[in-house]
């Protein structure tokens, strides 16, 4: 196990969202909070295809994509162990893929601060430190 | 099926009555439906409303007001005929027209050509569209052929295969200078070409003026 003094690289955060400004802005804030990007891609085909180059350490997955939703990403997530949030426009949306179901949301527009805590909750998870 | 039965104490009888709410139920189904669409796309909208914020950049508070409130207004212009069309497909010519309008409000349409073909732009294309329509007048307004008063802008495009290739060219304005840098609007311009429609923009700062060429698959 490595701990953070031993981590040269930032943690690298996979966001998954398909409208592009959003995506941007997203992306703008996870880099000013010190993480590296891998994305922005709007689809389950791209997210698979970064997914395959490269393992992030936590992900960001808007659940309502262009004619499908992030649940395919997900379930592959939870398989590798990745943790990760889901970005819903709509908290209330019905969930019913058990993938998207005990993961942690974030409410669009997104603060920034939220989505701080959020990033460094995932990175944490499972260490008291 | 929904049913119901009373007792009739003095006759000895129960009373049942069935009725069919199938159709009653369906209607309810759709409506919660549609306000679960709504409420994604107003929540979506106000993010995207957000990002635009955050990511405008100007020099002056006047600037950055009319930038944001020009972009604002695009995507208040695009969601006006997307709830017209019903949220169905809508016309590339109509949804042009309608972003080009406050642009040339004061120099007559008769200014800016548009010859293509009808094509239809489905509602999760129409506002990114919008947002290129928006950002290359913004840039004719400024600094290329709206700016004077003799410009004139051309909007030519033709759809084969499930391809739009489509062409915006500035003539008559003033001289372009090539050391002009790609701002957020050029950024937004490439980017959105290749991110939301998996296509491609070229922009040419050629001297005459402006030259932008969209390559767009649109398959739905």
């Amino acid at each position: 196990m490595s701990g953070p003094l031993e981590q040269a690289a930032p943690p690298l955060i996979l966001i998954v969202e398909d409208e592009l400004l959003v995506a941007m802005e997203m992306e703008d804030h996870v880099r000013a909070l010190g993480y590296a990007v891998l994305g922005p891609t709007a689809s389950v085909a791209g997210a698979e295809c970064l997914l395959d180059g490269l393992d992030p350490q936590a992900a960001l997955l808007d659940v309502t994509l262009r004619g499908e939703t992030s649940a395919p990403i997900a379930g592959r997530l939870l398989r590798d162990g990745v943790p990760f949030a889901l970005v819903t426009g709509y908290a209330r949306l019905p969930l019913d893929e058990p993938a998207l179901a005990d993961a942690p949301r974030l409410s669009k527009p997104v603060l920034e601060a939220e989505l701080a805590s959020v990033l460094l909750g995932l990175l944490h998870r499972g260490n008291p430190c | 099926m929904l049913l119901n039965a009373r007792r009739i104490d003095h006759l000895g009888l129960v009373l049942l009555a069935f009725e069919d709410v199938t159709a009653r139920r369906r209607l309810e189904r759709q409506q919660q439906a549609i306000q679960g669409e709504l409420a994604h796309r107003l929540k979506n909208a106000l993010a995207v409303v957000q990002s635009m914020a955050v990511q405008t950049k100007a020099a002056t508070v006047d600037g950055f007001r009319s930038a944001i409130i020009g972009r604002m207004q695009a995507l208040a212009l695009a969601h006006g005929v997307l709830i017209e069309a019903q949220w169905r497909p809508s016309d590339l010519s109509t949804l042009i027209g309608r972003i080009l309008a406050p642009h040339v409000a004061r120099g007559g349409s008769d200014r800016v050509r548009l010859e293509g073909p009808p094509v239809e732009l489905s509602a999760e294309h129409a506002t990114a569209f919008a947002l290129i329509v928006h950002e290359l007048a913004t840039n004719s307004v400024k600094y290329g052929a709206l700016s004077l008063p003799s410009g004139t802008v051309l909007v030519r495009w033709s759809f084969t295969a499930n391809r739009l290739l489509l062409e915006w060219s500035d003539h008559g304005g003033p001289p372009v200078a090539a050391s002009r840098k790609a701002g957020f609007g050029t950024r937004l311009i490439t980017r959105t070409a290749a991110y939301q429609f998996g296509g491609q923009a070229e922009l040419f700062f050629e001297p005459e003026g402006l030259l932008c060429r969209l390559d767009i698959p649109l398959t739905e």
